[in-house]
């Protein structure tokens, strides 16, 4: 049994099988991980924003742009190939009602909508996300079989 | 005028007490605040939290317990920790401020303890009936009860500062979640790390010593309104607070 490894806002963590991953209560923020079956070797980052504000460099997990990056380069150095990476998505959740009034996409979608494109333009495929509603999800990422388990506090575990 | 820069950079001078960065150095956005502004923030945290404790016993009508537990600035990954941790389930209140003086107020309350407060602020005649634990077992009014909650505590505790501070706040309506701590607190991570890497945290709790109910306050300044919330001297806290409290 391997001890998760915990995942704090604008963490990134790449590494092989059996290792596993967790974010505890994910928000507003996205949950990126992305995997490759052959050797068993991905990454998830616990993100924050969509870009990074003006040319900083620090941080990478903090900003979607920068963390698919990262990922996707850690990875391919640990073994991965660049092809066979694949993606999942969770996260980007509207935490509290007040927000709803406002139309314009709120920061939970933005993060949704920045770390899916740059996963398009990483080439990395989104095999599965579960984005969106109104509530909190803890994820844990398996690197053995590359499973995403998100529990909430309704319901029962999703893996996807 | 002139005087305003050398005082900041003064300021800046005096490191602060521990701003642990885990695992990296600070970086170029840490914050640094002075011990004596970190003083200042306790005070403005016990006034807000005294008002918000007097409003919260004018309600249930019963003696309320003052605790303020801190004012430091924290390194934003371990703003969830401040609470709990991230997975600790809660039921949240949250108030976005906005005015002179902008920031987050977060009023949070055990999962265990939504049952207690709810039975405190609408107490069911002749049912001895559990309450269930969670915000889907709830119906519309027991809803608005705890937003009016989160109304009448946030607005006190904001009244607290605005009053010291003599700046206008105007607080958003309250929030409601039933929810994890890290979900709760992430979108006050997102808004602060667009601007610093650091949070300045005022924590404080007001108790029910009967039923054991707690409610723990958080007010998260905006980096940009630090000035506004420095410029307090104690003497102009002191008095009043003492005031207020010898008048209840």
């Amino acid at each position: 049994m391997t001890r998760p490894r915990s995942l704090r806002a604008g963490e990134l963590k790449v590494l092989p099988a059996p290792g596993k991953l967790v974010i505890h209560g994910l928000g507003s923020c996205v949950a990126v991980f992305v995997y490759d079956a052959g050797p068993r070797v991905g990454g998830m980052a616990h993100i924050l924003l969509p870009g990074p504000p003006g040319k900083e460099t620090g941080n990478l997990g903090r900003y979607a742009t920068t963390a698919v990056a990262a990922i996707v380069e850690e990875s391919i150095r640990l073994g991965a190939r660049r092809k066979a990476l694949r993606a999942k998505v969770a996260g980007g959740s509207r935490m509290f009602v007040i927000d709803s009034g406002a139309p314009r996409p709120t920061v939970g979608d933005k993060n949704i909508q920045a770390a899916l494109r740059a996963l398009q333009e990483a080439r990395v495929e989104v095999v599965a996300h579960d984005v969106g509603g109104e509530q909190g999800r803890t994820v844990v990422a398996d690197l053995s079989d590359g499973s995403l388990t998100i529990t909430t506090v309704r319901g029962d575990p999703r893996v996807v | 005028m002139k005087k305003r820069p050398q005082r900041r950079a003064a300021r800046r001078a005096r490191p602060i007490a521990r701003t642990r960065h885990a695992g990296r150095p600070p970086g170029p956005r840490a914050l640094r605040v002075a011990r004596a502004d970190l003083g200042r923030f306790h005070l403005l945290s016990e006034a807000g939290a005294h008002n918000a404790a007097i409003a919260m016993s004018q309600i249930i009508g019963r003696p309320l317990r003052l605790d303020v537990r801190w004012a430091k600035t924290l390194p934003l990954e371990e703003v969830a920790d401040m609470a709990g941790g991230a997975s600790r389930v809660v039921c949240a209140l949250s108030l976005k401020v906005y005015g002179d003086l902008r920031g987050h107020l977060l009023m949070l309350f055990s999962r265990e303890q939504l049952p207690v407060l709810l039975d405190l602020v609408l107490p069911r005649a002749g049912s001895d009936a559990k309450r269930p634990g969670g915000l889907q077992g709830m119906d519309e009014m027991e809803r608005s009860a705890l937003l009016e909650i989160g109304n009448i505590l946030g607005c006190a505790y904001l009244n607290a500062l605005s009053r010291l501070l003599g700046v206008s706040l105007l607080p958003s309506i309250p929030g409601l979640a039933f929810d994890m701590v890290g979900a709760v607190t992430d979108h006050l991570l997102i808004d602060l790390a667009a601007v610093s890497d650091t949070a300045v945290v005022l924590a404080s709790e007001v108790q029910e010593p009967a039923s054991g109910l707690r409610c723990e306050i958080f007010f998260l300044p905006h980096p940009d309104s630090l000035g506004v919330l420095a410029r307090t001297h104690e003497r102009e806290i002191e008095p009043r607070v003492a005031s207020r409290s010898r008048g209840r």
